[in-house]
């Protein structure tokens, strides 16, 4: 395998099934048929109070967002930090469930849970004789966005504070500070670059969030993201759509932009780090039942919308008998006009998307991390940053210019299919290179040339020793386009047509219906499958990340260039978090 | 010869690692390949066994044209510096590796590995992986693995720069062995200059990609042609001095701030074209230079010719001292302000009686010097 | 070669064979996976029709039944697809036709308001009047095309309906007006006139009510009654009927139902100012179709008198055929305007696109 090939192939995906079709929405966007700037969708949309009206109402409600996953994350992070309780592993890895839980499900655990008629109204009903309107306004959609971002946040602090030295604060101590002149000066700036990196993500993500605005907002509330998709699905104006994706790109690489420069600036490495006293949370201080009450509070928003979702698909809302008929209803051959597919059709085109995914992107990324790694050229970081890029891109622009690319443009022959498939491998791209490219680098090159040097040829080399050393983590990355593109509905619900519908899309259009049960039977088969492929996750990560340490402790040369590449891997955190950007 | 290289140049970018080299290995011999970090030293390896490509230059190995040659088909094998085991292999599979490409042979794989088990006596480990094992035993398996083809050539790149002192001492000497038992070629790449001349039969000194000089470890040693292998040696005790002429029995040169104003040396001493008036450096090795004991009026008076060459005379101050069991070290300015280190026998240290911080009189014979053309800037 | 060691090797030889086999192996799978599986549908052994309609009218309408009777009397396969309301999938159909063609043979739900838009894509093909012999029980006022690009199957009264159980008689709005009353506030659902053709009469009868310089107006007033505003009619209902509000966006037969379902009289209609907006629901042949023999023959069964018939307690809509017997229930309690509201099809296809824009802006003030 030629060094060029190896970088070239994937980047030719990239330019092809990427940037040619956001370039492409960019172009619509500035088209203007001769009469000038003024005429170009661009212009008229930035011309157009709906517009900033839109852009003003998409930035509110991430800021709320934001705050409301700030005010729900920090005491985890605290407590989590501070104390010690049975079960603390699990709440500690359950933070990353929300990763997991394909978004539309979680809108229709909110729609199910926070109903009028819903589990929360009603104990509030008996209780307080009172019920809250939640669902349908802005409320509902910053409460599910800091359902997902909470832990955002909550892990990002509590990196920071795992990392946060004792010693500095006993010496503050010992330096005559009080608790709270310690916490002041020295525990707070500490954790504030994690609080700031935590919070802008989860600005970026409510910014940039699909499923749940669209199956939350109504019409009285739609963001950029959605907006584009009214626009072009449902309004067929393209040009206006093309406008606001192009817009919405812009914001959203900004905002990563934005990220990435804090992010650097923030990185200050604090060493010789000691394990952090933690005190023990069952024993009576006002603090500790504050935090316990916090906690119950906390499972109950968590485990809420989730088991009203399994209840319901049990038959179990409305106090019926238990019974399976959902799940009969959607394990039917029957074709279901409301999905415009059969429903078991539609699972097996998500596995079949999944794997296509899996397909395309593991040999693709492989050859990238391994291009990457093997030689220094110029513009390597660039590439790599150009490779990185779909994740700072929104879905639904980067959808509509694989519509636009595969309906009428140049891939115009192919079928929606493909460009489902292809599109769901440009969005995991970046998961898969971000898992194996550090594996790539720390690999010791030199293991390779021993191979060749003994009589192995490039491709045998390859698959005695690189491949086998690296099926852990490229295990992950399957297991992570896999699950990205089971769980994915933005670019999706760009480009499905009937027959070719997928487990979220089919949720959508059911919740959409309200036809719960089945929705519900649907969404509990997708959690899963995601939860599987979690679990799978958790466990091979810490396998993984003992087995590259032990690589790493009988190679002290390589120890320190895998730590460079992992960025600093957090204690308690699986090496394939790659969720923190 | 065996191997030969002629010519080779290779460049990154800017750089050039390889400029221009040329040598010859012949069959059975042991060379090393010796320099700082940085030298060119492991990039010639790397070209010789075919992971980099040389830009210009030519590499026959027993005949056969290396160049073009992927790694597979050179029959060229690599102990790499941090041995590269296969991690998932066992220490069985990892020797047997390159038995896979043979075609046919009269030796089963499995005797063959037992063999080379045996000799580099790795009996009963032979199911461990490799993180399983010590560094020297890694290191063990690291060159049975590359035996096992049956190479042509064996290249190691720093074997034994990862294992502590001990145990570098305890394998080179294993390594020779080997080497000797087995007939291998080998080319033995270290920055230890200790190292390179306990093992080699010659040795090939390279400084920013050029070689600097050739030869047997004695000759390289005692006899260095450039300051840049003196000072890489450890020879760093310089004198500055200015041709005057040539006369019967050498060289005449005035020598700097020394008791012998004037000193001659023979022509084996001299490693420049000398010309009067020239101004030249002259470099001792510490093992040579004689301090004299504290109070003790001068024995062979200054400019005294002896069997070794006249001898020089000269006073440094003593900043340190060092005991190193068989032999110390004596730390001192010398002549100009110049870092002079001197080696005695330990013994001699009572009877040599200094003190820090007080003059010592020293001298050398000029037979045991070596003059340099003076080149500024230190080396 | 070497005599060194105590074994010899031959030549070494290219073995990465086996590995090149594994990689064009992989690459054919990838390959079947990515272009093959899904584009080789099954050559069907029975011309299907595909019939693209609205949600509702396979949830709650006759589409079942009527495609059964049909697929029996014609051997032939009806599927229908109907995701969104018929607002979305007029969309959708417009769309596919745009960019390479559509699978549907039929489209059943359009609303007379959005006839024009349709015939102007040329989405629709006109339809042989004699091929449809049922179309000559429709009544002539009902005929919104006459030149046949769509013909209509059924018709209705968009209005609210309130729930008794949650919303008191004595409180009813008496007008449109009325509808923007503190006592409302949070307590309608209403839907997108963007995505739903239900959604689309109301805003009508809005501009039809205050005009064109009035309606945003008047719906900035209206926005605290809403509790929300859903894509559809189905979800609006649903909403409804698991008590998320009193009051919807309707139909006049909406009583009907209320007894039909046996929920006796819990469901009530609200005329505001005694009136209704008329909506005439249509159904056509796609442009293009390969079927139109078949989807010829669909249409007039769905004008027979046997499907007809199941329209009204079904879609809870009037029949378009006159000729149909009206379920007792369905004549006893649901409500037929006098004087429905109607705004002339030629006024509302030449702003249609403005007032919806500026509704949207409107809406989200």
């Amino acid at each position: 395998m030629s060094g060029a090939l190896l970088v070239g192939l994937p980047t030719l995906f990239l330019l092809l099934f990427f940037y040619y079709p956001l370039g492409q929405v960019f172009v619509e966007a500035f088209r203007s048929d001769g009469a000038g700037f003024q005429a170009s969708p661009l212009w008229q949309t930035l011309s157009d109070a709906y517009f900033w009206d839109l852009l003003q109402f998409t930035a509110l409600q991430a800021l709320y967002s934001t705050l409301a996953s700030v005010a729900l994350g920090l005491p985890l992070a605290f407590i989590l930090a501070n104390y010690r309780f049975p079960l603390q592993g699990l709440v500690r890895s359950l933070t990353l469930v929300p990763f997991v839980l394909p978004s539309v499900t979680v809108a229709l655990g909110f729609i199910l849970f926070y109903g009028r008629q819903g589990p929360l109204n009603q104990v509030l009903d008996m209780l307080f004789g009172q019920r809250v309107q939640v669902l349908y306004s802005l409320t509902a959609i910053v409460l599910a966005h800091a359902f997902y971002n909470a832990p955002v946040v909550a892990r990002a602090v509590y990196a920071s504070w795992e990392r946060l030295d004792p010693s500095c604060e006993e010496s503050a101590r010992s330096l005559g500070a009080g608790r709270w002149a310690v916490f002041r000066h020295v525990t707070l700036p500490l954790l504030f670059p994690g609080l700031v990196t935590g919070s802008l993500l989860a600005f970026i993500f409510s910014f940039m969030s699909f499923p749940i605005v669209l199956s939350l907002g109504g019409a009285r509330f739609s963001t950029l993201e959605v907006e584009v998709y009214t626009q072009v699905r449902v309004l067929l104006n393209y040009p206006m759509g093309a406008a606001l994706a192009l817009i919405q790109t812009a914001f959203s690489l900004l905002l990563s932009y934005v990220y990435l420069l804090i992010e650097q600036r923030f990185t200050l490495e604090i060493p010789g780090v000691r394990e952090r006293p933690r005190t023990p949370l069952f024993r009576f201080a006002p603090g500790n039942v504050a935090a316990v009450v916090y906690l119950l509070l906390l499972a109950v928003f968590y485990f809420g919308p989730v088991i009203s979702v399994w209840l319901d698909s049990v038959g179990g809302r409305g106090g019926g008998p238990w019974n399976f008929a959902a799940y009969h209803t959607i394990f039917a051959r029957e074709h279901s006009a409301l999905i415009g597919d059969t429903p078991l059709e539609a699972i097996g085109n998500s596995l079949r998307f999944a794997l296509g995914t899996v397909l395309v992107t593991l040999p693709l990324g492989t050859a990238l991390a391994i291009g990457l790694s093997r030689r220094r050229f110029w513009g390597r970081r660039f590439l790599e940053t150009l490779a990185l890029a779909p994740l700072a891109v929104s879905s639904i622009a980067f959808g509509f210019g694989m519509l636009r690319t595969f309906r009428t443009g140049l891939f115009a022959g192919f079928s929606s299919e493909t460009a489902i498939v292809l599109a769901h491998s440009v969005l995991a791209f970046p998961f898969v290179l971000r898992v194996l490219r550090p594996l790539f680098e720390r690999l010791d090159r030199s293991l390779r040339e021993a191979a060749r040097s003994l009589g192995a040829s490039g491709w045998r080399a390859f698959f005695d020793v690189e491949l086998p050393l690296a099926a852990g983590g490229l295990l992950v990355a399957a297991i992570f386009a896999f699950s990205l593109s089971i769980a994915e509905m933005s670019a999706a619900i760009m480009l499905a047509e009937p027959g070719l519908m997928t487990m979220p899309l089919t949720v959508y259009h059911l919740l959409s219906a309200r036809n719960f049960g089945s929705a519900s039977a649907m969404a509990v088969v997708l959690m899963v499958i995601t939860g599987i492929a979690f679990v799978v996750l958790e466990r091979l990560g810490e396998r993984l990340a003992k087995r590259t340490r032990a690589m790493q402790a009988s190679d002290d040369s390589a120890a320190t260039a895998a730590s460079d590449a992992a960025g600093g891997s957090e204690k308690g955190a699986p090496p394939f978090d790659v969720f923190g950007m | 010869m065996y191997l030969e290289c002629n010519g080779l140049v290779k460049r990154f970018g800017e750089t050039t690692a390889v400029d221009n080299i040329s040598f010859g290995i012949e069959r059975g011999e042991l060379v090393s390949l010796l320099g700082p970090s940085g030298c060119g030293k492991t990039t010639t390896l790397r070209l010789l066994a075919g992971f980099e490509a040389a830009d210009v230059g030519d590499m026959y190995l027993d005949g056969r044209r290396l160049n073009g040659l992927p790694p597979e088909k050179r029959g060229v094998g690599v102990v790499f510096q941090h041995f590269a085991l296969f991690p998932h292999m066992t220490v069985w599979q990892n020797i047997a590796y390159g038995l896979r490409f043979r075609r046919r042979s009269d030796r089963s794989d499995g005797e063959i590995v037992r063999e080379l088990i045996r000799i580099v006596g790795l009996e009963g480990l032979e199911q461990r992986k490799p993180g399983q094992l010590s560094a020297g035993q890694q290191q063990r398996v690291a060159i049975a693995r590359s035996l096992a083809p049956g190479p042509d050539l064996l290249l190691l790149d720093e074997p034994l720069s990862a294992l502590d002192a001990r145990l570098r001492q305890h394998l080179r000497m294993e390594i020779r062995r080997i080497q000797r038992m087995l007939g291998l070629t080998l080319l033995y790449v270290t920055h230890d200059q200790e190292e390179a001349m306990a093992i080699s039969d010659r040795m090939i000194v390279m400084n920013a990609g050029r070689i600097e000089q050739m030869g047997e470890p004695w000759q390289v040693y005692h006899r260095p042609k450039t300051p840049f292998v003196a000072a890489f040696l450890g020879q760093t005790n310089r004198l500055r001095g200015t041709v005057e002429r040539l006369d019967g029995t050498g060289w005449v040169i005035a020598l700097e701030g020394t008791d012998t104003p004037r000193a001659v040396f023979p022509a084996k001493a001299v490693q420049a074209a000398l010309k009067p008036g020239m101004a030249v450096d002259v470099v001792v090795p510490g093992e040579r230079v004689m301090p004299e004991a504290q109070g003790s009026e001068g024995q062979g008076a200054a400019g005294a010719s002896s069997a070794h060459g006249q001898t020089v005379v000269l006073a440094g101050l003593l900043q340190e001292t060092e005991f190193l069991g068989s032999y110390a070290r004596l730390y001192m300015t010398g002549p100009q302000g110049r870092p002079w280190t001197i080696r005695v026998p330990s013994l001699q240290m009572p009877w040599f009686n200094a003190r820090i911080g007080q003059s010592v009189v020293c001298r050398f014979a000029t037979d045991d010097a070596v003059v340099f053309e003076a080149h500024d800037g230190g080396a | 070669m070497s005599v060194n060691l105590p074994f010899s090797i031959g030549a070494r030889r290219f073995s990465g064979r086996k590995a090149l086999m594994l990689t064009l192996v992989w690459a054919a799978v990838l390959l079947a996976a990515v272009f093959g599986v899904g584009s080789a549908a099954s050559a069907a052994e029975q011309p299907n029709l595909v019939v693209y309609t609205y949600d509702s009218f396979v949830s709650w309408g006759p589409a079942q039944e009527i495609a059964a009777s049909f697929e029996e009397a014609y051997g032939a396969k009806v599927t229908f697809v109907a995701p969104t309301g018929s607002g979305e999938m007029l969309s959708r159909l417009i769309a596919e036709i745009e960019t390479g063609g559509t699978q549907a043979d039929v489209f059943i739900g359009l609303s007379d308001t959005q006839l024009p838009r349709a015939i102007q894509l040329g989405i629709f093909q006109p339809i042989q009047v004699e091929k449809i012999p049922n179309l000559a029980n429709v009544p002539q006022e009902l005929l919104v095309d006459p030149e046949y690009r769509a013909i209509p199957f059924d018709y209705g009264y968009v209005s609210f309906v309130y729930d008794r159980r949650a919303w008191p008689d004595d409180q009813l709005p008496a007008s449109l007006e009325d509808l923007t009353d503190r006592r409302f506030a949070g307590r309608i659902i209403a839907i997108d006139p963007r995505t739903s053709s239900v959604g689309h009469a109301f805003l009508l009868w809005t501009i039809a009510e205050y005009g064109e310089d009035g309606y945003l107006a008047y719906w900035d007033r209206l926005k605290p009654s809403l509790l929300t505003i859903t894509s559809g009619w189905s979800a609006a209902y649903a909403m409804f009927e698991e008590g998320e509000a009193p009051i919807v966006l309707s139909y006049t037969t909406d009583a009907a139902y209320s007894v039909y379902s046996g929920q006796g009289d819990r469901y009530g209609i609200i005329l505001p100012g005694g009136q209704a907006y008329l909506q005439i629901e249509l159904a056509g042949i796609v442009a293009g179709s390969d079927q139109v023999e078949l989807a010829h023959a669909f249409l007039n069964h769905l004008l027979s008198p046997e499907s007809q018939k199941l329209i009204p307690t079904t879609n809870w809509m009037f029949p378009a055929n006159a000729a149909t017997e009206l379920p007792e229930v369905f004549e006893q309690y649901a409500v037929q305007p006098d004087n429905p509201v109607r705004l002339d099809h030629g006024l509302v296809d030449e702003n249609n696109d403005r007032w919806l824009r500026d509704w949207a802006v409107e809406i989200r003030r």
